[in-house]
């Protein structure tokens, strides 16, 4: 009796095992080629893409705290407080700096069109510098020597050229690292430049959300 | 004098003079003697010529060397990504190779340097990221997964050695719950499939016999 009870249920349930390890075979098959087709999407997506991670820490935050020399007279002392009152950029350079040379000739331009520019003379041996200076012109309306690149570190500084725009109150709203030209100019910098100066006018800090959405 | 230098020669001069006091012979001791002078001279040629190329740096400790050789080795070059400190001769790694120094020296902890870092050039400039709910994913996703594999895997295997044994939880669950009626109308319907069972049984014996 047992026996042949166990005999009749044997077979329908070995046959349903298989079945179902079949398709569980074909899932195990099909699994290779879903991963397969996602990495394929998630590639496609990111061509074109810029890969340079740019860090942004200096971004809402006050100019740090320096006391360098003015590079055009190295006894005098600058601090923070010498920094302009309206907005204005800050570019670091130096001589030694080739894309800083190429970038040269725009930051003369700017200095025609009025922009406040303040130099940081990174890294650089002050005969070098101020030859530079002569040689291409000054668009600066004052540099200052960051001869042991403390300050730039402070800055978050990745390499030269990198140009900050600071708003009336000091505190830096966009980082531009590489050269600034004139598509840069008129698609980031200048949009951000004019909410900030529009926000000095009136004695007021820039509206956070409009900053956002111009400078960043 | 520099400690990585002055390390890294008197450990080639060691090795040079041990591997020929084993093998000295009176007929061949002059031979030998010249090549371990020769050895002594390379080792110094090699380790000044190694001394020039990289940047050299005084350590008050062997501590304060191992601290800075690991901080170097975990913090990311910002300009030349994808490169440490100690693999990037860019400027600013450079400049930030001087910073770490500088702090090792002062007597700042490792936790110091890299609070230092993060600030200014955000979690980007380390290769081990903070653990904080934002990192969360990267930290506990791999081992997470690892173990929901092996649960899965172990799960598995148990189930199909219950399968091959026979046995099936539903079955058993199933008889467990019925009530007095359904366990008649089981019997009754067991005992129909086991005569049916039996008049098959007889079928593929007869067919078996053919």
């Amino acid at each position: 009796m047992t026996k042949s009870n166990h005999f009749s249920e044997q077979p329908p349930e070995t046959k349903g095992n298989r079945t179902m390890k079949k398709s569980q075979i074909r899932i195990w098959f099909l699994i290779p080629l879903i991963i397969f087709a996602a990495v394929m999407v998630m590639l496609y997506f990111r061509l074109g893409q810029p890969t340079e991670i740019v860090t942004n820490t200096a971004l809402e935050r006050p100019v740090p705290a320096f006391e360098l020399p003015l590079l055009s007279d190295t006894s005098r002392i600058m601090t923070n407080d010498n920094l302009p009152d309206e907005p204005f950029l800050m570019n670091i350079w130096g001589s030694w700096c080739p894309t800083c040379v190429i970038e040269h000739p725009f930051l003369m331009q700017l200095e025609e069109r009025g922009v406040n520019l303040v130099g940081v003379n990174y890294k650089d041996d002050i005969g070098d510098a101020l030859g530079y200076l002569n040689r291409g012109g000054d668009p600066f309306s004052m540099s200052i020597q960051d001869l042991s690149g403390q300050f730039a570190l402070d800055l978050g500084l990745t390499g030269a050229p990198e140009t900050f725009v600071v708003d009336g109150q000091g505190i830096i709203r966009q980082h531009i690292v590489g050269e600034i030209n004139e598509s840069n100019w008129q698609s980031r910098i200048m949009p951000c430049l004019m909410v900030l100066n529009e926000a000095d006018k009136k004695n007021v800090s820039p509206d956070p959300s409009q900053v956002q959405e111009v400078c960043k | 004098m520099n400690a990585i230098s002055l390390k890294a020669h008197s450990s080639k001069n060691m090795s040079s003079k041990s591997l020929s006091a084993q093998s000295i012979k009176p007929a061949n001791f002059i031979i030998k003697l010249a090549s371990l002078m020769l050895a002594c001279l390379l080792s110094f040629i090699l380790s000044f010529s190694a001394h020039a190329a990289i940047d050299v740096y005084d350590f008050d400790s062997p501590q304060q060397e191992a601290q800075y050789r690991g901080l170097i080795e975990e913090l990311r070059c910002p300009k030349c990504q994808n490169q440490n400190l100690a693999g990037s001769d860019a400027p600013i790694a450079q400049d930030l190779k001087q910073k770490t120094y500088d702090m090792i020296k002062e007597g700042r902890s490792d936790a110091e340097i890299r609070a230092y870092m993060q600030e200014r050039y955000g979690d980007f400039i380390t290769y081990k990221p903070p653990v904080r709910p934002s990192t969360w994913i990267l930290w506990f996703f791999p081992p997470l997964l690892l173990i929901v594999l092996i649960i899965g895997w172990f799960w598995q295997s148990k189930r199909s050695q219950r399968v091959a044994r026979g046995e099936s939880a539903v079955n058993v669950d199933s008889a467990a719950a019925l009530s007095a009626a359904e366990k008649a109308e089981l019997d009754r319907l067991l005992s129909r499939s086991n005569s049916n069972a039996k008049s098959e049984a007889v079928i593929t014996s007869t067919e078996d016999k053919k």
